[in-house]
This record gives structure tokens, sequence and C-alpha cells, in this order.
């Protein structure tokens, strides 16, 4: 028997050459289709889910213009196509939107943040770019099937509903969940194993932190959610549902995925984007760096949601454990945002950007959403003194106590989901030169970009007043709006957040046709290798990075800042 | 047997991406069955405190399958670690024997558990109790992770054909048999939680 020998991966240029295929070798489709370059999938990621975007804010556009009279189904046909298209709007937004565009910014700078001339696992990095948009498709296909996942509020039957169609749709989210998984998993590899040499944990880049962060929260939260999904499909198996396939129950079992504390999870890497772009964007060292990588963590581990099940436990938002992680949010963000601000005051006047603008408003909207946070487990932590004797607090308290399963959690999702994304959108204009080497136009990412806050403003606030209306979560049948006070506002408020979505709709237009425009076809203004002076290493390569990204290996790294440190000699030689 | 001895200078930083790898995919596993572990025992104590059983009568959930099962895991975990032991001492032919077994009682495991769901008698639509749709569900996950586990095996088993794995670099095996060991691990609190205190 012959021992041959092969060693260790090197991770030289030349031998990701040899396992990744380049796109100069398959033009087109078959380059897409067989490509092991993760700029390619982070591409693929990012301009597939701003389409996302865009298809599920006019899904929620419809839902919302359907709602903005309360009395009756109008708009669309009828009550069961409403429950099918708010369901598909709820998980579009998620799983379609803002969690790839999150992977795709990732996918691509990640690597070159951490000095890696490749990602951990090519392979299944491609392979689930393919799995996610197979599994998207599918479950768009099965809603429109009339599957969906069934009809939150009332109904012990399917309803206009297929039940095949419904376990279409089950499985299909199921894959688009396991895709986000695998893409997941190959950017917390990176992140922790092909870092170079003196990178520890603490001179990582903060958008690769908040990555390592979110990415660890999400491969240890949403298998909880493929849990969910398993046991609602199996129990469809039956010819009747025993409990958790029915039409009643099945977005309920799902439902923390939308709420919080979860949806910080996902809108967690804002706050590394920020922190990548304010230092660069003011040209001052991140000062109390760790401290920073602590707050980060914190709201990591305070964003673990998978417990905050209201089908299994419906008294968990009264429970201390969510109700002290509630409050708790506010700390590390205040941590975070005095980081911020010190770096700002330090460094006086900023050169003018559209990553600084829509990244100083996404960090603003983030505190916007944690408040809320506050806000919605107030009143049971107030609740607490109330009992203590304190009947003076009740004007106070009990508006706040009866929030618990109005409209403020959809107003929150948006809020939150929505920033996560114009996080997302900031990160492409502070690294788009480095994937296109071309420059978006900066009034067109401002524009886009302030449409969206608009949007995320008209779609969050109007939900939130009307929770204080009583209006409830996911009030979709006429009978759903009886408790409400004011019925004529909550209309007005309806229509608003209606109005919000078609504002989101034309902000991510603006945004995907620049960003294909000036980006992907090459018409914006040659970038250079480091149009903003960055601090960190992906901007020590070409831009755009060759395959394998740095044409020698990244020297020793002796800071969280390599590029201006000269005394460290850090960078790419 | 020839060796290739002389080879050039070591790389700087060895990388143990597989490794790290596969323990954020064993984590994910753990997370889930932890998930399928919480929903099980909260439905159980609700059921139980509410009707007075479980299992419904006309179902007979028998311990001596799972048993069979969890020393037939116990079998496999001996032969994967048989198999890691061998690739570190370059000693091929036991190494692909080894894994070959354990991929064989990976077989036998899902062979014994679709012969217990036709004896078992347990039909998901009827009520009162949900323990059918939950039995299933954990059992399937298993099943569904076993066959991820054998294709982990069977695609590490390939690499050393190839000649990627020896005492030099072990790794692929090694992160194979960690998931392996917690698919054993988990089977455990399977054959506790579902069949012995039902």
């Amino acid at each position: 028997m012959t021992v041959t020998d092969t060693r260790p991966s090197a991770h030289t240029p030349a031998l990701v050459a040899e396992v990744e295929p380049s796109l100069a070798q398959y033009p087109g489709l078959a380059g897409w289709l067989s490509t092991g370059d993760h700029k390619t999938v982070g591409r693929l990621f990012v301009v597939l889910g701003l389409l996302g975007g865009i298809f599920s804010l006019v899904v929620g556009a419809l839902v919302g213009f359907e709602r903005a009279d309360v009395t009756g189904i109008d708009l669309l046909p009828d009550l069961e196509t409403l429950h099918q298209q708010a369901a598909m709007y709820r998980v579009g937004l998620v799983f379609l939107f803002a969690l790839p565009l999150i992977v795709g910014l990732a996918m691509y700078v990640v690597p070159l943040q951490v000095g890696s001339p490749s990602i951990a696992f090519p392979r299944l990095a491609l392979a689930s770019f393919w799995t996610w948009l197979v599994g998207g498709g599918i479950f768009i296909a099965s809603v429109f099937a009339d599957g969906g996942l069934g009809r939150p509020a009332s109904g012990a039957t399917m309803g206009g509903s297929e039940q095949e169609a419904v376990e279409l749709t089950l499985l299909a989210l199921g894959l688009v969940v396991i895709a986000a998984l695998a893409a997941t998993l190959c950017i917390v590899t990176t992140i922790v194993a092909l870092r170079p040499s003196g990178m520890g944990l603490t001179r990582v880049p903060l958008f690769s932190w908040s990555m390592l962060v979110s990415g660890g929260m999400w491969l240890l939260t949403l298998p909880v959610l493929v849990a969910n999904i398993a046991i609602i499909w199996v129990d469809l198996r039956g010819v009747t549902a025993l409990a958790y396939g029915q039409p009643a129950n099945i977005y309920a079992q799902l439902s923390w995925v939308f709420d919080q504390p979860q949806i910080f999870a996902f809108a967690l890497p804002v706050l590394g984007i920020v922190g990548d772009i304010i230092p660069v964007a003011f040209g001052q060292r991140q000062r109390l760096y760790g401290v920073l990588q602590f707050a980060i963590g914190a709201l990591g581990f305070l964003s673990f949601g998978a417990f905050a099940n209201r089908y299994f436990n419906p008294n968990v938002t009264d429970e201390v454990l969510f109700v002290v992680m509630g409050l708790l949010l506010l700390v590390p963000t205040l941590v975070f945002l005095g980081g911020m601000a010190d770096t700002a005051r330090r460094g006086g006047r900023p050169a003018f950007s559209s990553q600084l603008v829509l990244g100083a408003m996404a960090l603003l909207l983030f505190i916007g959403g944690v408040v809320v946070a506050v806000l919605r487990v107030l009143g049971p932590a107030v609740g607490v003194v109330r009992e203590a004797d304190k009947d003076w607090l009740s004007g106070f308290i009990d508006p706040l106590e009866d929030l618990q399963g109005t409209s403020i959690i959809s107003g929150h999702l948006h809020l939150v989901l929505l920033t996560a994304a114009l996080g997302a959108i900031a990160g492409l204009y502070h690294w788009g030169p480095k994937v296109w080497g071309r420059r978006p136009s900066a009034v067109a990412g401002i524009a886009g970009g302030m449409a969206l806050v608009g949007a995320i403003v008209l779609t969050s606030v109007p939900d939130i007043v009307s929770g204080f209306l009583d209006q409830p979560e996911l009030a979709l049948a006429p009978g759903d709006y009886a408790g409400v006070t004011e019925q004529s506002t909550v209309e007005a408020m309806n229509t608003l957040g209606a109005i919000g979505m078609v504002l989101g709709v034309v902000g991510l237009l603006l945004v995907l046709l620049d960003v294909l425009v000036g980006g992907a076809l090459g018409r914006g203004r040659e970038a250079g290798d480091d149009p903003w002076g960055g601090h960190t290493l992906e901007w020590a390569t070409s831009s755009p990075p060759p395959l394998g990204n740095f044409a020698a290996p990244v020297a020793p790294v002796t800071s969280e800042a390599p590029l201006i440190d000269p005394a460290d000699d850090g960078g790419a030689a | 047997m020839a060796a290739t001895t002389e080879l050039p200078a070591p790389a700087p930083i060895r990388s143990r991406t597989l490794l790290v790898g596969t323990v954020f995919g064993i984590a994910s596993t753990v997370m889930v069955f932890a998930g399928l572990f919480g929903i099980y025992l909260r439905e159980r104590a609700l059921t139980i405190r509410a009707t007075g059983s479980w299992i419904p009568s006309d179902a007979t959930i028998e311990l001596s399958p799972p048993t069979v099962m969890a020393w037939t895991l116990i079998l496999s975990a001996v032969t994967v670690q048989w198999a890691v032991y061998s690739v570190a001492r370059d000693d091929r032919r036991h190494t692909y024997m080894a894994l070959g077994l354990t991929v064989l009682f990976g077989i036998a495991i899902i062979n014994q558990t679709v012969f217990q769901w036709r004896q078992m008698g347990l039909v998901i639509d009827e009520g009162p109790s949900p323990a059918a749709p939950l039995i299933y569900t954990i059992s399937g996950a298993f099943v569904v992770a076993l066959v991820i586990g054998m294709v982990f095996l069977a695609l590490m088993a390939f690499r050393a054909l190839a000649g990627q794995y020896s005492s030099r670099q072990t790794d692929g095996i090694v992160a194979a048999s960690m998931y392996w060991y917690t698919l054993v691990v988990l089977y455990f609190v399977i054959w506790i939680l579902v069949y012995i205190t039902k």
C-alpha cells in the first residue's frame, strides 16, 4: 500500500485557484452554478435579497391597503388569501430579504476582513445560495397554490387553504432556514478558523465580530424553528391534525422568530456595519474596542429568542426572563452608541458619504427598536411595583400592560427587520467599491436609503400607535377588530403603513438600480483599492479582489486596525 | 510500503476548518433536538395532568427495539473510534473496515426504527394525546441526523481512499466521529425521555 501524504491546506492563492473554479473559466450561468468564489455567491445573495425585499414589500403593501378598511375584504379575493399573503409577507421580510441581504454582504466581506483567501466550505456556501433560492421559489409558489401558514386568529379547518400546499409551504420554509444555516456555518467558521497569524478574536473587525455573534445565535436558535416546522409537518401527515398542524396553531408556533427578542439577532450585524463605517468616515481609530465587542456580544446573548414561544407558553411575555432580557437590551445598545459618539466627537467633520448617513440612521433606528422592546416589557416590569401598593402608577401601567398581543408586535417587526436591511444597504455602499471596483452613486444611495428610512417610520409607528388603540396583532378578518377603540384612526394608521411599504419598494428599487448600473455594469466612477481610507484588511487588496483575495499571503496582524498602524507593518504585503 | 517523506516546509498555520465547522454543525443539531425535547416534555406533562396518560391505550411502545438500538449505537461508537485510531496510525485497511461497519450499524438503526414504527400502532389522527406526532418527529429527526452522519462518514471514507487523511492529517475522520458521538449521546437522551419514562 502506498502512503501519500497531503499537506494540510496552506491557503495560498495558487491552492485556492486550484480548488475554486472561477467565473472566468465558466462564464454566465455555468459559472454561477459551479463557482467556489465567495465573492460571486455573496453578490448573488445581495442582488436576490434586494429583489426578495421588493417582492415582500409589495405583498406587505397589498395586505396593508386591504387593512385600510377593516369592515370587509375588498382588495384581495377572500380572507384566506389575506391570511396567506400576510404570512408570506412576514416570512419574506425575514428570510427572503433581511437575512439573505446580510448573509450576502457577510459572505463577500468577512473573508476579506479576516484576511482569508477563501470562505470556509466554498461549495457549501454555493449550495446554500441555490438551496435558498429554490426553497424561496417553492415557498412563494406554494402560497399562491393556496398554501400558507394557516389562519392564526381563528379557524379549526383549513378554510380555503389546501393541506398539501400548506405542507409544501412548511417544507419550503424549512429548506430556506436550512440554507440560511448552511451559509451562516460557512461565515462563522471562516471567522473562527481562517484568520491570519496575529488576528486574535479581539482584533477581528466589528462587522465580522457581529457576524460571529449573530451567526452563532442563528445557529443556536433557527434549528429550534426547524424543530417547530418538523412537528407541524408530521402532525399534518395524519388525516386530521391533532394540535400542531391545526390552522389556528401553525403560525403561533413559528411566531417567536418574528418577535422580540429574536428579531434583534437578525438586526445585530447593523451594529458591526456601523462600527466599521463610523471610525473610517471620521478618520479615527476606535477606542475601547473590547468594550464595543462586549456590547455586541451581550446584545447577541440577549437576543436568544427560541424560548419565547407563545404557543407553548402563552404567559412568556410576562415572565421574569423575558422582561429582564428586554430591559437589559438598552444597556449594551447605549454603550455602543457611546463608543460611536466618542469616535465622532474626536473626528470632527467627517467625509460626507451615503454609507455614513444611512449607517447613522440605521443606528438611531436600531436604538428606536430597543426602546420599543423596553416599552413592551415595561408593563409587566412596573406591574411588580404596583403589586407593592403603588396604585398611583395604574394610569401609567395599564396602557402598557394592554399592549401585549397588539399590533405593536408587527410595528416592532417592521422597525427592527427593515432597520437590519437599511444597515446592510449602508454596508453595501461602504463595501460596494470593493465589491465592484466602482463607486455606486452617493445621491441614489442616499435617496434610496432615505426612502427606506421613511418606510421604516411609516410601517412601524402607525402599528405601534394602533397597538395603543387595541388593534390585535395579525388583525385580518373584520371580526378581529371588535375590541379596537378608535376604528377610523386604526384605518388611517393601516393606510399609512401601506404607503410606507410602497415607499420602501421605491427605495429598494433605487438602491437595486444603482447597485446594478453603478456597480455591476461598471458605470460608476472608478473606486481605487481604498477609497475611504479603511482600517481593516479588506482595503489592502485590489478592488475587486482577485481570486484568492490577496496577491500575497497576509502579514501577521498586530492590532484591530492593521492599515492605520504603519509601525505594526500590518496588512497584506 | 512506500511513503512520501520529503515534503516542503510545513504551512505556518494548520487550519482546523473542518473541525470548527463540525462543532458548529453539532451545536445546531443539538439545538434541533433540544427544541424537540423541550416541547415533548412540556406537552407530556400537560397531557398527563389533563388526562392521566400520555401514550394512547391502543398503542404499544416496546422497550426492546430502542434498547437494541442503544446497544447498536454503543457498538458503532466503538467502531468509529476504531477508525480514528487506525487512521492516526496509517492503518488504512482497518480505517475503511471500521468506517464501513459504522455505516452498517447506522443502516441497522434505520431498519430497527422503521420496524418499531410499524410495530407500535401509534396513529397521528387519533386524540386526545398529541404523543404520536411528537414521537414520530423525534424518532424521524434522529433518522435524518443519522443519515447525515452516514453521508459524512462515507464522504470522509472516500477522501481517505483518495489519500487525504493519514497520521499527519486526521481532521476529516475525527470530525465525522465527533458528529457520530453526538448522535449516540442524543439517542441515549431519546431512549430515556421517550422510551423509558413514558
